[in-house]
């Protein structure tokens, strides 16, 4: 077969027969077995990156980020078990291969073209992305370039102890260990230096996290240099992080250093970092001219340093092969991945957004919901409470009683947070599940919420149910990647083979008699909204709140989905709806054999056709205080509390709105980017001209302190009186959408 | 400009009434005969020249273990010999079950007689193990595959459990071995289909099953690593594993050879798609004798939708090519294309 081959090839080529290649010199032996092994793997990256860049060039890859110089990762891979799960930077092509040469029957080089081409049949993406992933290799899928895998990482090397220490069964095994690698330039996020934070304030503390970090540095973030010696400068010496450093292009050497790390890693079950120096080859992408920011004696020089010719000078000092045997095995590997690479472009792709959407959040099998414990076993479970039982309580009690129930129910749940051990959370909602639970279930965290959502990942990937706390709605902010970018996009470019099925309780939104100013009272999610696949649950009340975090954990245990549960702070302890001692807001704990609601439906508080208000959290609160109000002025209103609001169920909203066209949205969160937009839309979408609509949302501000407060949210007043509008506008006015 | 090929050894149950005299008649290097019949008369066998110039085909005489053993392994390495290598270059070689030897002695594993004496061994260390084989289909007339068959097999390797195993994946079929007990119950609980099925194979043991571990302790014993040599051109296993033709380790793949093929499923089917997945032949060569290999070489291409092929009209209409992707030298007129 004639196909054009990369100039690099010709002068691979040129080497092997004139022999011009460096010295061979290194500290430490390999078997010639083992050394073939891993330049074969080395080639098949390099061959494969340059494959990449000649599809791409005839319209046919769509990925040319490679792994040239940095193919010295097979010999991490080949120090490494099969089971380690690997969460792989994304010049690993080479460790994917060796590692693939550890399971039988593995494709790598068909399935990676496959990537590379975005082939459906790509068998872990299924054609969504180029990703270095495979479920049976044990590599979850990353898609970040900014060290975003780390959290997650030390979340899987902090769960596989766990599983051991709990007796569950994990999706990896007790004695395994993980593997994390990033470059040089991404070791300066601040989602890296948190997670490797994070795994260092565990283990200083002797808490099992075997997670072998690998910084491959080539010097380089894309045009900008590292400064040199600064990467051990920042990780030599920190705390509870054992050190190692190898060369890659010296693979002996590297395999060795690999070996030791991962077997300290293994047997002390603590961290450590594995620092190997790599080169950059042919630009950071297809796409970087990088002539523009690098001279061309630098690159050059660069190109003296690939690895590919340093193992190949190993070889050929080990005696086991001639220059000639690798010229033409060389020239056959070639030939082969050019034909491989011609069957692969010619595969099928995604056609429809369908196909493209299918793994987002895919339809699972059902799955058996645990048996609850017997009546006796919750009677001691809650026995803590006993004076509270069967009397009503406020919404922060009764999401208490039915944490305890979840995890008395779900063995695999774990809770976990800032505080959420003793002192019970941030507002006590995990108040006693340590002394009932123990300090495995109920685990108390630093205050980092990349490193605990990182957790919540990891958690899931080796099959817990975890419900990390976060202690405020503002606080998710500088999180937020490690749901948007990692957690949500897992099944997606694993074409739903792997998940992180989890609850993240959030304690927000505002209303808090103007105590804590705006970091206390955030009153916006709209980062969750445009989410493909997460779903969020917002309760208003106490019986409501215990059935929707159980339907919360029953989606997370049997569809694998990621469940954002948010909880109105300022109605946790909230017990009056009208009048000091009403006890209005308190309310029965549903019995467990309670059926779950509708996902997405909404409850609906009295049947009147006149005006609906639908609003969620305070605001329905509120618009239930409003509601007396013009109730006892002989209006007939029904109120909706959306309880789902990511994602909206049109549908189910429309349904429960029959019979009534006047309607007003009540929302806490601000005008601009609230769920009230999505809401006036979807409802004028679904039957356009037939509701007459306002909303009543709070200002486009920040929450101040004090009094003030309340003068940017939505108040009782306003509602009523903007129901007041909408009740008494003229037939005519009120059929138009406002 | 050559083009490359996959080259696949067929196992048991191949030369029949049908192959008789097919390597006196495709005999190119008479050597390798005589290299064959030396270790046969070595053994005290019956040679192979004599067994394939009999004057009638005689169950007892050709289907015995060794001597069956024997005309396969002589006749495919034989064909493998006779590629045309000005217009065939054999990027990797594969076979099913006992084709594994075969395809050991095409990559230069094991030299001609010690391949011969190898197989020899292997046939009577088996040959007396215990247990039986059966094949039972999956699949439907179009080659798509039959749930309610495969539900059926599954259900009785769950019902024997311990006593009867998937023996061999061949394509759209089932090979199952385990205990006379097991066999003969799961046979009479098959329901019977395509006029054959369940069809026991006469004179095969359990192979590839836990029943032959005996087999394989003495096989270890009588064959150290040190009587095989590197591949010179990859080697994919019953498992899909690829033994590269440098950097093999000899001792791992003496073990596997010896103990795991001998003791646990041969998945012909994943090998073959691996070889097509990781090697993209031009064509498939299949070597003889008989032809029988072509029908489990589409079904399992058909299985990965190799080519676009997702049924048996498909691969028959792909054949029609002037050179068909698969090759088969025990059909005439395709072997006349290959060597």
């Amino acid at each position: 077969m004639s196909e054009a081959v990369h100039p690099w090839v010709n002068e691979y080529r040129a080497r092997l027969s004139s022999g011009k290649l460096p010295l061979h010199s290194s500290s430490h032996s390999i078997d010639f077995s083992t050394l073939y092994q891993l330049w074969h793997s080395q080639l098949c990256s390099r061959l494969l990156d340059l494959q990449s860049r000649l599809l791409q060039a005839k319209g046919q890859s769509f990925y040319t980020i490679g792994s040239a110089g940095h193919e010295g990762n097979a010999a991490v891979a080949a120090a490494l078990r099969l089971t380690d799960p690997a969460f792989l930077h994304y010049r690993s092509g080479a460790f994917f291969i060796e590692r693939s040469k550890q399971l039988p029957g593995s494709t790598p080089l068909y399935d990676l073209l496959l990537s590379f081409c975005a082939s459906s049949e790509d068998p872990i993406s299924g054609g969504r992305h180029k990703v270095l992933g495979s479920l049976a290799l044990n590599i979850p899928p990353q898609t970040s370039t900014i060290a975003s895998q780390l959290p997650k990482a030390v979340g899987a090397a902090f769960a596989i102890d766990l599983s051991k220490r709990l007796g569950l069964a994990g999706q990896w095994p007790s004695d395994a260990i993980v593997l994390c690698s990033f470059g040089d330039a991404s070791a300066n996020h601040s989602t890296a230096q948190g997670a490797i934070n994070s795994a260092c304030w565990a283990a200083y503390q002797q808490v099992p996290v075997p997670v072998l970090f690998v910084c491959e540095d080539n010097g380089l973030g894309i045009s900008t240099p590292t400064p040199s010696g600064w990467i051990e400068q920042d990780l030599a010496d920190r705390p509870a992080l054992k050190y190692f450093a190898a060369d890659s292009r010296d693979l002996a050497q590297s395999y060795h250093i690999a070996k030791r790390a991962a077997d300290y890693v293994r047997t002390k079950r603590k961290p450590a970092v594995l620092h190997l120096s790599t080169v950059r080859l042919f630009g950071h992408a297809g796409a970087d001219a990088e002539a523009a920011y690098r001279t061309k004696t630098q690159i050059e020089a660069e190109l003296e340093l690939d690895p590919l010719l340093s193992s190949t000078s190993a070889l050929l000092a080990s005696g086991g092969i001639s220059a000639a045997q690798l010229l033409a095995q060389l020239n056959a590997l070639v030939a082969q991945i050019g034909r491989v690479a011609a069957i692969a472009s010619s595969r099928p792709k995604l056609t429809s957004a369908a196909q493209v959407m299918a793994s987002i959040a895919p339809e699972r099998a059902a799955q058996v919901i645990p048996a609850l414990p017997d009546a006796e076993a919750r009677q001691q479970l809650l026995a803590f409470d006993q004076h509270n039982m069967g009397k009503k309580q406020h919404l922060a009690k009764l999401l208490n009683w039915a944490l305890h129930d979840l995890l008395a129910q779900y063995k695999n749940t774990v809770v976990f947070g800032e505080d959420v051990g003793k002192k019970g959370g941030v507002y006590g909602v995990t108040q006693h599940l340590v002394h009932a639970f123990g300090s495995n279930r109920v685990i108390n965290t630093l205050l980092d919420e990349q490193s605990i959502l990182g957790m919540a990942i990891g958690l899931a990937q080796q099959g817990f149910i975890a419900i990390p706390e976060i202690q405020f709605l503002a606080y998710v902010h500088n999180a937020e990647d490690q749901i948007r970018g990692e957690a949500a996009t897992l099944p997606f470019f694993s074409n739903g083979q792997y998940h992180n099925a989890m609850v993240v309780r959030i304690a927000g939104l505002a209303y808090q008699r103007g105590f804590g100013g705006h970091f206390h009272n955030d009153n916006s999610f709209a980062v969750f909204r445009d989410i493909p696949g997460v779903i969020l649950l917002c309760p208003s009340n106490g019986y409501d709140a215990a059935l929707l975090l159980r339907q919360a954990v029953a989606l997370a245990h049997q569809q694998k989905r990621l469940v954002i549960f948010l909880e109105p702070i300022a109605l946790y302890m909230t017990r009056d709806l009208t009048s000091a001692g009403d006890g209005l807001w308190c309310h029965d704990y549903p019995p467990p054999d309670t059926p779950l609601p509708l996902l997405g439906e909404p409850a609906v508080y009295g049947d009147g056709n006149e005006l609906a208000i639908i609003s969620y959290g305070n605001g329905y609160y509120l618009s239930r205080q409003a509601e007396q109000e013009l109730s006892a002025q002989g209006y007939k209103l029904r109120v909706l509390d959306l309880r789902t609001l990511v994602p909206l169920h049109t549908d189910l909203i429309v349904k429960a709105l029959t019979g009534c066209r006047k309607v007003l949205i009540v929302d806490e969160c601000r005008r601009r980017g609230s769920l009230s937009e999505e809401l006036f839309t979807g409802l004028h979408e679904a039957n356009p001209g037939h509701f007459s609509i306002a909303r009543l949302c709070a200002e486009d501000s920040f929450i101040p302190l004090g009094a003030a407060a309340y003068a940017v949210l939505p108040s009782k007043q306003q509602i009523v009186a903007q129901a007041l509008t909408l009740l008494t506008a003229r037939t005519e006015q009120a059929e138009q959408v406002m | 400009m050559k083009k490359s090929a996959l080259v696949v050894c067929p196992g048991r149950g191949t030369y029949n009434k049908a192959e008789l005299g097919y390597i006196g008649k495709h005999v190119k290097d008479s050597a390798l005969i005589a290299a064959f019949d030396k270790v046969r008369a070595e053994l005290g066998l019956a040679s192979v020249s004599e067994l394939d110039s009999a004057a009638q085909f005689s169950r007892s005489m050709h289907l015995k273990a060794d001597n069956a053993a024997a005309l396969i392994f002589a006749a495919g390495l034989q064909d493998y010999r006779s590629i045309d290598p000005q217009q065939f270059d054999v990027v990797a070689v594969t076979g099913n079950s006992m084709g594994w030897y075969t395809a050991l002695g095409c990559a230069g594993v094991l030299a001609p007689d010690s391949g011969m004496q190898l197989v020899s061994d292997m046939a009577r260390l088996t040959a007396d193990g215990a247990g039986m084989q059966f094949i039972y289909p999956l699949i439907d007339d179009n080659w798509q595959t039959d749930s309610q068959r495969t539900a059926l097999v599954q259900q009785q390797l769950q019902q024997h459990a311990g006593a009867l195993f998937m023996s061999i994946v061949y394509g759209g079929y089932a090979v199952l071995a385990g205990t006379d007990n097991a066999v003969k119950a799961a046979m009479a609980a098959l329901p019977p289909c395509d006029e054959r099925f369940p069809l026991l194979l006469p004179g095969h043991a359990a192979f590839h099953t836990q029943l032959m571990q005996a087999s394989s302790d003495n096989a270890l014993a009588l064959w150290p690593a040190s009587r095989f040599g590197a591949p010179q051109l990859p080697l994919i296993d019953g498992r899909g594993h690829i033994w590269p033709s440098w950097g093999t380790d000899l001792a791992a793949l003496q073990r596997y050879t010896l103990q795991h093929q001998v003791c646990q499923t041969y998945d012909f089917s994943k090998a073959l798609q691996v070889a097509v997945k990781e090697f993209a032949p031009e064509h498939i060569i299949l070597l003889g004798p008989g032809a029988s290999l072509g029908g489990a070489v589409a079904q399992s291409l058909i299985q990965i939708g190799w080519q676009g092929m997702s049924s048996k009209q498909d691969f028959v209409e792909a054949q029609q090519a002037t050179v068909p992707f698969v090759l088969s030298m025990g059909m005439p007129e395709q072997r006349s294309v290959i060597s």
